[in-house]
């Protein structure tokens, strides 16, 4: 999943624990395998492959519940969160120091768009050859929460499960207390610019250090708009939001870097805490 | 918190409650998810007697390889059932009785030819959860050559403070027949009962984030033929009353990625026996999938109050010369690793257990020749479907 996991329960028996944690650990593995992109085997790689081939695909309850996720995710972002532009990342090599060849990023921007793939639950159907699907912006943030369920379902109320930073709440410290969430600062990522405190839900965090190259002097950032197929050049560092759930907290983060200026405004019309450092180092935040 | 409602934010919550993995939100005990399947082969072996310590007969004692079967899995909402099968199959010399040398040191008369045995052991347990706590009932027989064996039990666990505390408690009771094979030339019964029941009460306590601690305490009454058949001189009292207190001790030491387990328990029954148990495990993450942990355990027991270093024909009352009476101590060294993937766990252990005379708080005048050494090693895996 990319990043550390760590599951952090108060149990009643060790037996009560291991069990959680033995099941949550596997939820977790479920849906990476599921969902990779990597693997040739994974369902997501079987919609690519068969939606690719021309042919409607139909998916299973879950993938469709995602499906319908992302494409609420895509109405409230106005068509900036893309589960479709996964494809932008074969014009893009950030490890070689270039700007993408500009025909290759033309064609790979032609692919992209949401509203250019047919979904009608179940079936869901490719409008162009080239089209792929890619859960990256969001099978970390639903693994979480759904370990978190699992924990749940085996007893346990008290623990967090974070993945590669990303938290989910199974409930808050016995006393009823929340827990207290470090958030790194995006440039020195050793350090802490500050600490929340969550007792249910989730927190996300989304930001231009986690994969970047620097072109002449400007810092391109992973996360690539779906209309220009190009990284935003903000002023936005880092966003971390708190949400009712990971999941939810996790696309605000993605929508966020990609709104550039426009961040503050729509991470205010989710009326959920968030918090922005600028590349200045500066907090802006709304609670 | 702002108190605003947002559509943005009601859209995305609908569209995410909708998803199975977030929208199960049961806070109460509920049975298992998904199936497990496991299966558990162990080889215990115990050392063969010295030469210097038979009197007569033979040198191996026991051999006995288990595997075992088990399958929890959800019935209902509601109802778990865990089933458990054991076969296991048994072979060696065990002692009849010890004698004294000819320089007065005590010496194992052990049965001549190996025995071969083989029990079969079945148990079935159904659970029941609740919101704040769960309810098991238990069934299972047990047979063998010359034994049979039928128990039942009730347990239950209740949490407190949001799960923080858990009590629990349970009762068991048990039914067995021991049909001793017999051998010309020797008087043996031909067909003992033996009826136990036990009871424990127990807690857990959350102490904080890192640590957990447990303790419970168990009597057991045993009424019947309590004497072993195959012993030539062993005449037990007829009922034994024990209790035994156990503590155990969690503490998570997140710098080194470790948990550090203490255990420690203590027995007494009405025979005279007083024991300690002291135990320590280090379970050491090397990575998200492996775990080692190295184990340490010791103990030491006082005699039963009829034990006799020697056996002695012919003379009335209880005596028993069987070492699990004897005074003694003893000290287990123990490895497991444990790997396990999405679905799978397996297990790999070793234990090494000596037992001696030497080991014994307090000393022991005459140590029992019939002391075992042994060896368990035991692989497993479960498999969750």
């Amino acid at each position: 999943m990319g990043g550390p996991c760590t599951v952090r329960l108060y149990a009643p028996s060790e037996d009560a624990g291991q069990q959680a944690a033995f099941r949550a650990e596997a939820e977790v593995r479920r849906i990476e395998q599921k969902y990779s992109r990597y693997r040739p085997d994974s369902v997501l790689s079987v919609i690519n492959t068969q939606a690719h081939a021309g042919w409607g695909v139909a998916v299973d309850d879950e993938t469709a519940a995602l499906l319908d996720y992302a494409q609420a995710v895509w109405e409230q972002s106005d068509g900036v969160f893309d589960v479709t532009s996964g494809v932008l990342r074969r014009a893009w090599d950030f490890k070689s120091g270039h700007l993408p060849d500009s025909g290759l990023l033309a064609r790979t921007l032609a692919a992209t768009g949401w509203d250019k793939l047919r979904w009608q639950r179940p079936l869901l159907y490719f409008g162009l050859p080239d089209m792929e699907l890619d859960f990256g912006g969001l099978g970390k943030e639903y693994a979480a929460d759904c370990a978190a369920t699992q924990c749940r379902n085996s007893g346990i109320q008290h623990g967090l499960v974070e993945l590669g930073g990303d938290i989910a709440v199974v409930g808050p410290h016995p006393d009823g207390s929340p827990w207290m969430i470090g958030i790194r600062h995006p440039r020195q990522t050793q350090s802490a610019v500050a600490s929340i405190p969550l007792a249910h839900g989730g927190i996300a965090s989304s930001g231009d250090y986690e994969r970047y190259m620097l072109v002449e002097g400007r810092r391109y950032c992973h996360i690539l708009h779906p209309q220009t197929g190009y990284p935003v050049v903000s002023d936005i560092a880092g966003v971390t939001v708190v949400g009712p759930s990971c999941l939810i907290a996790g696309s605000a983060t993605t929508v966020a870097m990609l709104k550039g200026a426009a961040a503050p405004a729509w991470l205010d019309s989710l009326a959920l805490p968030w918090l922005l450092i600028n590349a200045q180092g500066e907090r802006i935040y709304a609670d | 918190m702002k108190q605003t409602k947002s559509s943005r934010l009601q859209a995305l919550t609908a569209a995410a409650m909708a998803l199975p993995g977030i929208s199960a939100q049961v806070q109460a005990d509920a049975p298992p998810e998904r199936n497990e399947i496991g299966y558990h082969y162990s080889q215990y072996q115990e050392d063969r007697a010295p030469e210097s310590a038979v009197a007569t007969g033979s040198k191996s004692r026991y051999d006995i390889g288990t595997h075992q079967f088990r399958w929890l899995g959800p019935v209902n909402e509601d109802y778990s059932l865990l089933a458990t099968f054991d076969y296991e199959g048994m072979s060696g010399a065990s002692p009849m009785g010890v004698t004294k040398g000819a320089d007065g040191k005590p010496l194992l008369v052990m049965s001549g030819a190996s025995i071969e045995d083989t029990r079969m052991d079945l148990n079935v347990k159904a659970t029941r959860y609740f919101p704040e706590g769960n309810a098991s009932a238990s069934l299972g027989y047990s047979t063998e050559d010359d034994y049979n064996a039928v128990n039942l039990g009730v347990e239950g666990e209740k949490h407190f403070n949001n799960k923080s505390t858990t009590l629990s408690g349970g009762v068991g009771f048990s039914s067995d027949t021991i049909e001793p094979t017999q051998q010309s030339g020797t008087v043996r019964p031909t067909s003992e009962d033996k009826t136990s029941v036990t009871g424990f009460i127990g807690g857990a306590q959350v102490i904080n984030a890192v640590s957990v601690i447990q303790t419970s305490l168990t009597v057991t009454m045993h009424d019947g033929y309590l004497s072993d058949p195959y012993r030539s001189n062993d005449v037990r009292p007829d009922s034994r009353l024990g209790f035994a207190w156990n503590t155990r001790y969690r503490r998570w030491m997140a710098d080194s990625n470790a948990a550090l387990h203490l255990d420690y328990r203590l027995y007494s029954d009405d025979w005279g026996i007083l024991s300690h148990t002291l135990g320590m495990e280090w379970h050491q993450n090397l990575d998200d999938s492996l775990r080692i942990t190295p184990s340490l355990r010791y103990y030491t027991q006082s005699q039963a109050d009829f034990y006799v270093p020697f056996d002695v024909s012919g003379i009335a009352g209880e005596q028993s010369s069987d070492y699990r009476l004897s005074p003694y101590g003893a000290i287990t060294l123990g490895l497991a690793a444990v790997a396990s993937g999405p679905n799978w766990r397996l297990r790999v252990s070793g234990e090494r257990y000596y037992s001696d005379g030497d080991f014994a708080l307090g000393g022991v005048d005459v140590e029992n020749p019939g002391l075992i050494n042994f060896t368990l090693l035991t692989v497993g895996m479960e498999y969750l479907y």
